[in-house]
């Protein structure tokens, strides 16, 4: 069975120019992992580590310099498969003046949704993503935690099969989070795949069966729900020991980058 | 067409809300009202300064209004994010590119309708009988605003500056009511100053062909519309060919 999201030695230069001095920043290098079908995957790493990166690729909002990328076994140019894909970005904005029915109608409509349908899912989203009470407030009026709901209503909106939800727990109270993680844990019991990065360690240890760790642009480790499980100090502990020990990507590939 | 059409009416919605809608609204109420002072001042020819004054001003208005928003748009949503929940949507970059274009031309219609209902009122105070050439000068007026908008698209996806995008297409709107005199100096040129007159010439906008006030040859009227659009087309398949390329 072909993975959902497969990437293969992808790698990722930014290029930019100033003054005529051509600036390489490494974004992702020999970047490989597969997601299997109903896998919640994470994407651990520090600020800068890769991780908007990545899930730009899988978006086709970039191109990869090398490697491949593909989403349902497809190039993420072949835009067929996107009304199967939803996602959250990092800090998202909305249209403030529209109100949360409207702005998820909107993302209905742009999914390809008939009028039928988004009637249906919109009742269906509002009620599990907690916002039907404010569904005719508009986005100027929500704090940022409701509008952090609101980003994962429009992402689920069209019943997607794969979720890319970049940081969905910024700025969430302590209960929004757990609401959202036994939102999404519903969602891998329906078959979702999640790829997903959060600085929330915790909600990766909790929702996540693997997790891929990221350093300066590469992937190195994958871990098992095994190997931190039976880590004394959890998915934490792992992290922040293999992230000190790990030498630096700009030194391996200062020679190797053109 | 669907999405399309669904992002049009957004940005056309965005720009209702946008300040700078009600500015120009605004703007737009008092420069009429200005013309009417100098329709005073002109005695016997009140009439006709107030009809060329009104219609000046609603291409000056349309055309700021015109040059914001398209400079503006996709710089906008870049920098907001809101690209990212787009483009991550089962449409291409031609559809997303045509729908916040006609999103923001039904907004230029609007902007347009609204200050040429107010010179229409102050024209028929004023015992004005009804020109159908009025109507033609409007669809003048939008013609030329629509070839220096789809400009201005072009230069905010290529210089990723809404500043230099309002200077170069702003810059093109100068010089296209110009033509006929740099066309003149050309003929006058000789050597490498007559090579470029000629090349600017042809990327210049000519708009002494949307200038038919009184004129209701049909032949001249769609030759003129079909070079603003052609022309208009062009500057909108270049931004496609940067957009469709272009990383976020």
């Amino acid at each position: 069975m072909p993975s959902v999201i497969s990437f293969r030695e992808a790698t990722k230069i930014y290029r930019s120019s100033h003054l005529g001095r051509t600036i390489k920043k490494i974004g992702l290098v020999d970047f490989s992992i597969d997601v299997e079908k109903g896998e919640a995957f994470g994407l651990l790493g520090l600020n800068g580590s890769g991780k908007t990166t990545t899930f730009k690729l899988a978006l086709g909002l970039l191109t990869p310099n090398s490697g491949t990328v593909k989403i349902f076994d497809l190039s993420p140019m072949t835009r067929s498969f996107y009304s199967r894909i939803g996602y959250v970005p990092e800090l998202p904005y909305f249209h403030s003046f529209l109100t949360v029915k409207a702005c998820l109608k909107f993302y209905g409509k742009l999914s390809g949704l008939s009028q039928a349908d988004i009637q249906s899912n919109l009742d269906r989203v509002l009620w599990e993503t907690g916002l039907v009470v404010y569904k005719d407030k508009r986005i100027s009026e929500l704090s940022k935690g409701l509008s952090q709901r609101v980003a994962l209503a429009q992402a689920t909106i069209h019943s997607p099969d794969l979720l890319i939800l970049d940081e969905p727990m910024s700025g969430l109270d302590p209960l929004a989070t757990r609401d959202l993680r036994e939102y999404l844990s519903r969602l891998l019991e329906e078959g979702k795949t999640i790829f997903i990065s959060s600085h929330s360690i915790f909600e990766i240890e909790k929702l996540c069966h693997r997790v891929g760790v990221l350093k300066e642009g590469r992937l190195i480790r994958i871990l098992q729900r095994k190997d931190w499980v039976e880590f004394p100090g959890g998915l934490e502990g792992r992290f922040a020991e293999i992230v000190q020990n790990e030498g630096s990507t700009k030194a391996l590939l200062r020679n190797s980058v053109k | 067409m669907k999405q399309i059409w669904v992002l049009a009416l957004d940005s056309f919605l965005e720009n209702i809300w946008n300040r700078i809608f009600i500015l120009v609204a605004i703007f737009g109420g008092l420069l009429i009202y200005t013309s009417l002072l100098l329709g005073v001042l002109a005695a016997d020819q009140e009439l006709r300064v107030l009809m060329d004054s009104g219609l000046a001003l609603i291409e000056i208005v349309t055309l700021i209004a015109g040059l914001y928003f398209s400079a503006t748009l996709f710089l906008k949503e870049i920098e907001t994010k809101t690209i990212y929940l787009i483009l991550s949507r089962p449409l291409n970059r031609l559809q997303y590119l045509l729908g916040r274009v006609l999103g923001l031309l039904l907004s230029l219609v609007l902007i347009m309708l609204v200050m040429s209902g107010l010179h229409v009122i102050l024209l028929l105070l004023h015992h004005w009988n009804w020109q159908d050439s009025y109507l033609l000068s409007l669809l003048g007026i939008f013609l030329k605003v629509l070839m220096v908008t789809a400009a201005a698209v072009f230069f905010s996806l290529l210089s990723t500056s809404s500043i230099a995008a309002i200077v170069f297409s702003g810059s093109l709107w100068t010089l296209g009511n110009f033509t006929p005199e740099i066309r003149f100096m050309t003929q006058k040129s000789s050597g490498l100053a007559g090579v470029l007159g000629q090349a600017a010439l042809f990327l210049f906008p000519h708009f002494e062909v949307l200038n038919w006030s009184g004129n209701f040859n049909g032949a001249i009227i769609l030759s003129g519309a079909s070079y603003a659009l052609l022309y208009s087309s062009v500057f909108l398949a270049l931004s496609w060919l940067i957009l469709r390329k272009k990383e976020f």
